[in-house]
C-alpha cells in the first residue's frame, strides 16, 4: 500500500500546485488535495484560527481539517524563502506550528523547511527529509524533483503574456477595457474566497491582466525603480507589476488590487500603490477588501462603478 | 441581632443589590436600570432596601462591582471592590461547586469563565461588539415590537428557525429586515436570532477554550429561554440558568465582602444615611498635557470623595483615600 | 540641523545625549499622547501595525515643532518594522513636509543604502575619539536605566509604604538623564542600587508575571497602559523579558564575540521554543514563544502576551501560547492593543488576572 499525501488547497499551492503534485506523483505516492474552499471549509477555518489571523490563513485552517481524515499525511511545508534576501510573510513561516497547536488528531505531518536565503543547496535536505518519512531513496528523490520542477518552469512560462507589457490594443480588443487584477495567487484563484471576481469582470466584458502573465523581467524592472527593497517574495510581484504599469501607463486602462482582510504586507504595500496611484493619476485603481463576511452586493456595485469609470475615461480621452 | 452582607453591582445598564444572610442565604435582591446616573441609581436601591429589610438586620460588609464599582465604593464606603470577572466566578461556584464554565451575557458586555476543580483558570471578556448583548435583543426586540420579556417564549414556538448572520450586530438588523421583507415567520426569526447570537458568542469568546458541563448561564440575557435552548443545542448538553441569574455579579462580590470583613473584623459601610446625602460628580478637562483627559471628581458636602479618568495619576493621587481604596 | 527620532521606551534619553554630542541640534518628539495617537492614525494605512502609527505621529509633532532630519532603524523583514521608513517617509513628504529622513539598516547588498545614513550621522563631528565617548555614553545611560528598571520592578511589588520605590526610580532616570560622563551615571546605578536595597519589604513572596510580546509594546508604557506600574501597585511581579540593551547588544555585537559571555536571548528562545514552534518567524514571535516556556518551566504564576493589533509574528505566537498553557498548567493573558482599546476594559480583565493566579496559588498551598 502507497501513502497517502494530502495537500491544502490554500496559500501557496496555488503557486507551487504543479510542482508539489507532480513530485509526489513520480515519488510513486497517491495525492489527494482538498477540494477548492467553499462555506463549510471557510466556516471551520474560522473557528479553528484564532480571531487576528489573516482571511488566508483561516480558509488554509480550514483546507487542513478538510482532508486530515482522508489522508495518511498532510504536505505542510514550512516556506521561509524561495531566492536570496527575499521572505516570505511570518504567517507562512509559522502556519505548521499554528496547525499543530490548533487542530488535533492529525494525521502525520510532512513539515520540511524551504529555506533558499542562504543558499540553494538548503532544499536537498528538505527534500530527503520528505523522502525519508516516505520511504523512498535519494535518487528517485532527486529525479522526481527535477522532473517536477521542469514541468512547474513550463507551466510558469505558459502564463507569460507578452502583451500583457503592450500598450493596449495589441492582443487585445482595443474595445473592451484592460485591467490588471493584482493580488496573491491565494486570493485570485480561489474562486469562494474572491467571490468569482475574475469571472464577474470576464462577463462584463473586461480584458483581464494576472501578476503571473508579466514576464519576470518586467516585475524586476518595476521594483527597480522603488526606493524600499521588497523583502517579501509574494510581495515582489504585487509591488513589481503595480510599478511597471505605473511607469507604463499606456499598458492599461486601470488596476484592480484585491487585499485579503488581515494581510499584514499588503497593509503596507497596498498604502504606498494607493498613494503612488493619487500621485500620478494616469490610471484608476480600486482597492477591494476581501473578508470573512463581506457581501457579493457590495463587491458587484464597487467594480461596476469602477467599470463605468474606466468606459467614460476611453470615450473622453 | 441577625449580620448579613451587600453585594452592589453597577454595570452600565443595570443595578443590581443582593442582600446575603450569615448563612449565605440570599435575603433580598433588587434590579434598576442604572439609566446613566450610577451614584442616584444606588442610592434609590438602597433606599428600597432599608424599608424592606426587617428591623433586626444589621448590614456587615458592603463589596461593589460592575463598571462603577470604584465610584460606588466610595459613596457606600464599601469593604471591598471587585472586577465583574471573579465575582461572576465566585457566584456561579457557590451556585454548583463543580461548575466547568460560565457563560455571562449582560446589558454592554459578554464573557465566558473556564474553571476548574472551583477555581479560575481560564477568561474572555467581550466589550467591543455589541452583538449577542442584552441592549442589542432589546433594540431589535423593540424593532420587531415584542416586550423583551416575551422574546424567549416566542423564540420556542419557531419549528423551523431562520438563519441569521450574527457576526456583527450591524450584519445581523439588516439580515433580520431582509428575512422579514421574504415573509419568515417571526418565532422563526427570533429564534434564528438567538442561534446566530450563540455562534457569534462560541466564535468569538469560546473559541479554543474547552467548554465542558456543568455549564451555568447568567447575566440578564439568561432569561431568554430561547437563548438557552440555542446554547444547549450547540453545545449538545444541559445549560443551567440558576434561580438569581440576572443578579450573580451582586451575589458574587456580596459573598467576598462577607470573606474580606470576617478576616479584618469592621465594615466601611456608611449606612443607609447616604441615600439622603447630595453627591455631586462634575467632570473636567485636565490641560496639563495634550492627552487632555476628562476627569470625573465626586464631591459631598465640598468634601472630595475621589476623582478619576487621568493617565498619570496627577488628580487620582492628589487624594489620599483613593490610594487606600484602590 | 535639527534632528529627530521617534520614541520606544526610555530611549530618548540615550537618543538626545548621542546626537547631541555629535553636534546635532536634537528635538525629541513631544510625549506620546492622546494627539500623536490621533495624527498618527488619522494619516497612516489603517491596518499597519499600532507602532508604526505611534511613531507617525512622533514625527508629525516633531516636525511641527521644527525638526528637519529624522533618523530612524529598520531591517530587512520578515516583519513589517522593516518597512516602517518607506511608508512613513512617503506618508509625511505627501502632507507636505520638508526633511531629509534616513534609516539605519543592516547591509543587505547596497553600499549606498548602507553608508549614506551613517556618513550623514557623522557629518558634523569627524573625530573618532569624541564619537566613541557619545557612544559610549549613551550606552552607559541606556544600561543604567536598564538595570536600574529591572531592580525596581522587583522591589515595587513587594514594598511596604507604597510609592517609596517609584519616586525613587522617578528620582534616578532624572539624574540619569542629567549625568554627563560615564562615572557619573556608574555611581548613580550603584547609588539606586544601594537604596533599592535599604526598601522595606514583606515578608511574603508577591505573585510573578512573566511580561512577553512584540517589543514596542513591552517596551513603550503608554502603549500597555503602564502595565507594568499597574501590576506592581497590586503586589505582582512582573518580569520583562525585553530590554532595548539587551536586544540592541544582540543585533549589534557579532555573535562569535558575544558567545563568550553569555547565550543570546534569541539563541536561548529557540531552544525553549523548541517543539512549539521551531523556526523564526520574524519579530518577536520566537522569544514570546520561547520565554513563555521558559518562565513556565521557572515556576512563575502566569504569563502576559502584550502586541499590537494585526502584528504578524506575534499572531503566530499568539495561537501557539494555549498550548504551552496547557501543558504546563500556566494561565496566559493575551493583551491585544491598537488606537482604539480602552482602558477600563483591560483593567477589569487584568484585576481578574491577578484573581486568578492569587486563587490558583492558594489552591496550591493548602494541597
Amino acid at each position: 500500500m502507497e501513502p497517502v499525501v494530502g495537500i491544502p488547497r490554500a496559500l501557496l499551492y496555488y503557486h507551487y500546485n504543479w510542482l508539489w503534485e507532480n513530485f509526489f506523483n513520480f515519488l510513486g505516492v497517491e495525492v489527494i488535495v482538498s477540494p477548492p474552499t467553499n462555506k463549510q471549509i471557510l466556516n471551520n477555518g474560522v473557528s479553528f484560527s484564532v480571531d487576528e489571523a489573516c482571511l488566508p490563513v483561516k480558509v488554509f485552517m480550514g483546507h487542513c481539517f478538510e482532508i486530515k481524515d482522508k489522508v495518511d499525511y498532510i504536505f505542510l511545508p514550512r516556506m521561509i524563502s524561495g531566492k536570496k534576501r527575499e521572505y516570505f510573510c511570518p504567517k507562512l513561516m509559522g502556519i505548521p506550528d499554528m496547525v499543530k497547536n490548533n487542530l488535533s488528531n492529525l494525521p502525520s505531518l510532512i513539515i520540511p523547511t524551504i529555506d533558499l536565503s542562504k543558499s540553494k543547496r538548503n532544499l536537498y535536505p528538505a527534500l530527503f527529509e520528505i523522502g525519508k518519512m516516505l520511504g523512498k531513496k535519494e535518487k528517485k528523490i532527486i529525479d522526481s524533483y527535477n522532473k517536477a520542477l521542469k514541468i512547474w518552469e513550463k507551466e510558469r512560462k505558459q502564463k507569460v503574456l507578452e502583451t500583457s507589457i503592450q500598450p493596449k490594443g495589441k492582443g487585445f480588443s482595443q474595445d473592451k477595457p484592460k485591467i490588471a487584477v493584482i493580488s496573491h495567487s491565494y486570493t485570485l484563484y480561489d474562486n469562494y474566497m474572491n467571490m468569482d471576481l475574475i469571472k464577474r469582470l470576464q462577463t462584463m466584458g473586461v480584458e483581464t491582466i494576472l501578476p503571473e502573465m508579466l514576464p519576470s523581467w518586467a516585475i524586476e524592472k518595476g521594483l527597480s525603480t522603488f526606493n524600499k527593497r521588497m523583502y517579501w517574495s509574494l510581495g515582489r510581484r504585487i509591488m513589481g507589476s503595480a510599478k511597471y504599469y505605473f511607469n507604463h501607463p499606456e499598458c492599461i486602462d486601470g488596476i484592480i488590487l484585491l487585499v485579503a482582510f488581515g494581510c499584514g504586507p499588503d497593509s503596507l504595500i497596498g498604502e504606498l500603490i494607493e498613494r503612488e496611484a493619487k500621485r500620478i493619476k494616469k490610471l484608476p485603481l480600486l482597492l477591494l477588501t476581501l473578508d470573512e463576511h463581506s457581501g457579493e452586493a457590495g463587491l458587484i456595485t464597487r467594480i461596476e462603478a469602477f467599470i463605468d469609470l474606466i468606459q467614460r475615461r476611453k470615450k473622453v480621452g | 441581632m441577625e449580620k448579613c452582607y451587600l453585594g452592589i453591582d453597577v454595570g452600565s445598564v443595570s443595578t443590581n443589590l443582593v442582600l446575603l444572610s450569615e448563612n449565605d442565604e440570599v435575603l433580598e435582591s433588587i434590579y434598576l436600570r442604572t439609566e446613566g446616573k450610577p451614584i442616584a441609581t444606588v442610592q434609590k436601591a438602597l433606599n428600597i432596601l432599608q424599608q424592606r429589610l426587617p428591623s433586626n438586620y444589621r448590614i456587615k460588609g458592603v463589596g461593589s462591582t460592575g463598571s462603577a464599582r470604584y465610584l460606588t465604593n466610595v459613596v457606600v464606603g464599601g469593604d471591598c471592590v471587585k472586577n465583574e470577572i471573579t465575582a461572576h466566578a465566585v457566584a456561579a461556584l457557590h451556585i454548583n461547586p463543580q461548575v466547568r464554565t460560565v457563560i455571562e451575557i449582560g446589558g454592554q458586555d459578554s464573557k465566558i469563565i473556564i474553571l476548574q476543580d472551583g477555581i479560575v483558570t481560564d477568561f474572555a471578556m467581550n466589550t467591543v461588539c455589541a452583538a449577542g448583548t442584552g441592549s442589542f435583543l432589546d433594540q431589535q426586540a423593540n424593532r420587531l415590537n415584542i416586550p423583551i420579556q416575551d422574546l424567549g417564549e416566542i423564540a420556542l414556538q419557531s419549528t423551523s428557525p431562520v438563519r441569521i448572520a450574527g457576526r456583527c450586530a450591524v450584519f445581523a438588523e439588516s439580515d433580520m429586515i431582509h428575512k422579514q421583507q421574504m415573509g419568515y415567520s417571526i418565532p422563526d426569526i427570533v429564534y434564528g436570532l438567538c442561534q446566530a447570537l450563540v455562534r457569534n458568542y462560541l466564535n468569538n469568546l469560546g473559541k479554543g477554550k474547552d467548554i465542558n458541563s456543568p455549564i451555568i448561564f447568567q447575566g440578564g440575557v439568561a432569561a431568554n429561554k430561547g437563548m438557552k435552548k440555542a446554547f444547549e443545542e450547540a453545545l449538545k448538553t444541559e445549560v443551567i440558568v440558576p434561580k438569581y441569574y440576572n443578579v450573580m455579579g451582586a451575589l458574587g462580590v456580596a459573598l467576598i465582602a462577607k470573606e474580606v470583613v470576617v478576616k479584618k473584623g469592621y465594615t466601611n459601610f456608611y449606612g443607609f444615611n447616604i441615600c439622603n446625602y447630595d453627591y455631586k460628580t462634575k467632570s473636567f478637562n485636565c490641560n496639563g498635557c495634550p492627552n487632555i483627559c476628562k476627569i470625573v471628581e465626586i464631591t459631598v458636602e465640598k468634601e472630595v470623595l475621589g476623582r478619576w479618568g487621568d493617565r498619570c495619576g496627577k488628580w487620582s493621587q492628589s487624594i489620599k483615600r483613593f490610594d487606600k481604596l484602590a | 540641523m535639527r534632528v529627530t527620532f521617534p520614541h520606544m521606551g526610555r530611549i530618548d534619553i540615550p537618543g538626545y545625549t548621542f546626537f547631541k554630542r555629535l553636534g546635532w541640534d536634537v528635538i525629541i518628539p513631544p510625549p506620546i499622547t492622546k494627539k500623536t495617537i490621533e495624527l498618527g492614525s488619522r494619516y497612516a494605512p489603517e491596518f499597519a501595525c499600532f507602532p508604526l502609527k505611534i511613531n507617525l505621529g512622533n514625527m508629525i509633532e516633531a516636525l511641527e515643532l521644527g525638526a528637519e532630519v529624522i533618523f530612524m532603524a529598520g531591517g530587512h523583514g520578515p516583519c513589517r518594522f522593516g518597512y516602517y521608513g518607506e511608508v512613513e517617509k512617503t506618508i509625511l513628504k505627501d502632507l507636505g513636509y520638508n526633511f531629509e529622513f534616513y534609516v539605519f539598516e543592516p547591509y543587505a547588498g547596497r553600499f549606498k543604502k548602507f553608508f549614506q545614513p551613517i556618513c550623514q550621522l557623522f557629518k558634523y563631528e569627524k573625530n573618532l575619539l569624541k564619537i566613541y565617548n557619545a557612544g559610549k555614553i549613551a550606552w552607559e545611560q541606556g544600561k543604567a536605566i536598564d538595570v536600574i528598571t529591572k531592580s525596581v520592578y522587583r522591589i515595587w511589588p513587594r514594598e511596604e509604604i507604597p510609592g517609596t520605590t517609584k519616586r525613587l526610580y522617578q528620582s534616578a532616570i532624572a539624574k540619569i538623564k542629567k549625568a554627563d560622563s560615564v562615572s557619573t551615571i556608574r555611581y548613580i546605578v550603584d547609588d539606586t542600587l544601594k537604596q533599592l536595597g535599604e526598601i522595606k519589604i514583606k515578608k511574603e513572596t508577591p505573585l510573578k508575571v512573566a511580561l512577553v510580546g512584540e517589543i514596542y509594546a513591552v517596551l513603550e508604557p503608554y502603549m500597555n497602559f503602564n502595565l507594568e506600574d499597574f501590576l506592581s501597585d497590586r503586589g505582582v511581579e512582573v518580569t520583562r523579558t525585553i530590554y532595548i540593551t539587551d536586544w540592541a547588544e544582540e543585533q549589534l555585537i557579532p555573535k562569535k564575540i558575544r558567545q563568550k559571555k553569555k547565550i543570546g536571548h534569541h539563541e536561548e528562545s529557540k531552544r525553549f521554543a523548541c517543539g512549539y514552534l521551531d523556526h523564526f518567524v520574524g519579530g518577536h514571535g520566537i522569544e514570546t514563544v520561547g520565554t513563555a516556556v521558559k518562565y513556565a518551566q521557572a515556576g512563575y504564576d502566569g504569563v502576559i502576551q502584550v502586541l499590537p493589533f494585526t502584528c504578524m509574528p506575534e499572531i503566530v505566537a499568539q495561537s501557539i501560547l494555549p498550548s504551552i498553557s496547557r501543558d504546563y498548567e500556566i494561565p496566559i493573558l493575551t493583551i491585544i492593543i491598537d488606537e482604539h482599546s480602552g482602558q477600563a476594559g483591560l483593567i477589569t480583565r487584568l484585576e481578574a488576572f491577578i484573581d486568578l493566579l492569587q486563587w490558583k496559588r492558594s489552591k496550591k498551598e493548602v494541597c
